[in-house]
């Protein structure tokens, strides 16, 4: 998919975590070679710190991440992709994605439209400009 | 019962040396990044910062968050 998008302003955070009976270990080199972009970085997340810290932050404002009830505590987030705009910054919270969506395989080309709508001159401007 | 006993420790080995085989090899396996990309980064429980970091280091550009599991 990043193959399509050729110099677009795109940055991945790759994380593969634990979570089948299989997963012992950090993914090998043929692993990580499914994401070959060098936009990509990829990371080991053994603790499931990512995850954890994701499920906090929506479980701390259901509503503005669009979901209706808090997910269980013990929620993993895994298989999905998450689209954000330039100009989001991840401080307490993470910040709202301009999408989201899993299974992965079966979420590239909702990911694909996103990624070139949050590529447009305008995308994310509305809420970053100045006040006057 | 000296035979069958010998078969036991045989297989008991077997299976032992096996174990150690598969343990090395994925213990030692190379985890080499493609080329162009850093270092596969390993996070631990104190690294949520860094992340967070590694997350807002290029606010101009669209970003994409992928969580998925290796096997």
């Amino acid at each position: 998919m990043l193959r399509e998008l050729p110099g677009a302003p795109i940055r991945v955070l790759v994380v593969w975590e634990p979570v089948l009976a299989t997963d012992v270990a950090a993914p090998f080199g043929r692993v990580l070679a499914l994401m070959s972009d060098p936009r990509v970085v990829q990371y080991w997340d053994s603790d499931r710190i990512v995850s954890a810290d994701l499920v906090r932050s929506a479980n701390a404002d259901p509503v503005r991440y669009g979901m209706v009830e808090r997910l269980p505590s013990d929620f993993i987030a895994w298989d999905v992709v998450a689209v954000f705009e330039p100009g989001e910054l991840w401080e307490t919270d993470v910040p709202v994605p301009k999408y989201y969506g899993g299974p992965v395989v079966q979420s590239i080309d909702d990911t694909r439209a996103a990624i070139v709508r949050a590529c447009e001159p305008d995308a994310g401007s509305a809420r970053h400009a100045p006040r006057n | 019962m000296r035979r069958s006993v010998k078969a036991v420790a045989g297989i008991v080995g077997g299976l032992a040396l096996s174990l150690v085989s598969v343990v090395g090899w994925m213990a030692l396996a190379p985890r080499d990044a493609p080329a162009g990309q850093p270092a596969l980064d390993r996070l631990h429980a104190d690294d949520l910062p860094a992340f967070r970091d590694a997350f807002n280091v290029s606010p101009e550009t669209v970003r994409l968050l992928v969580l998925l599991s290796p096997t």
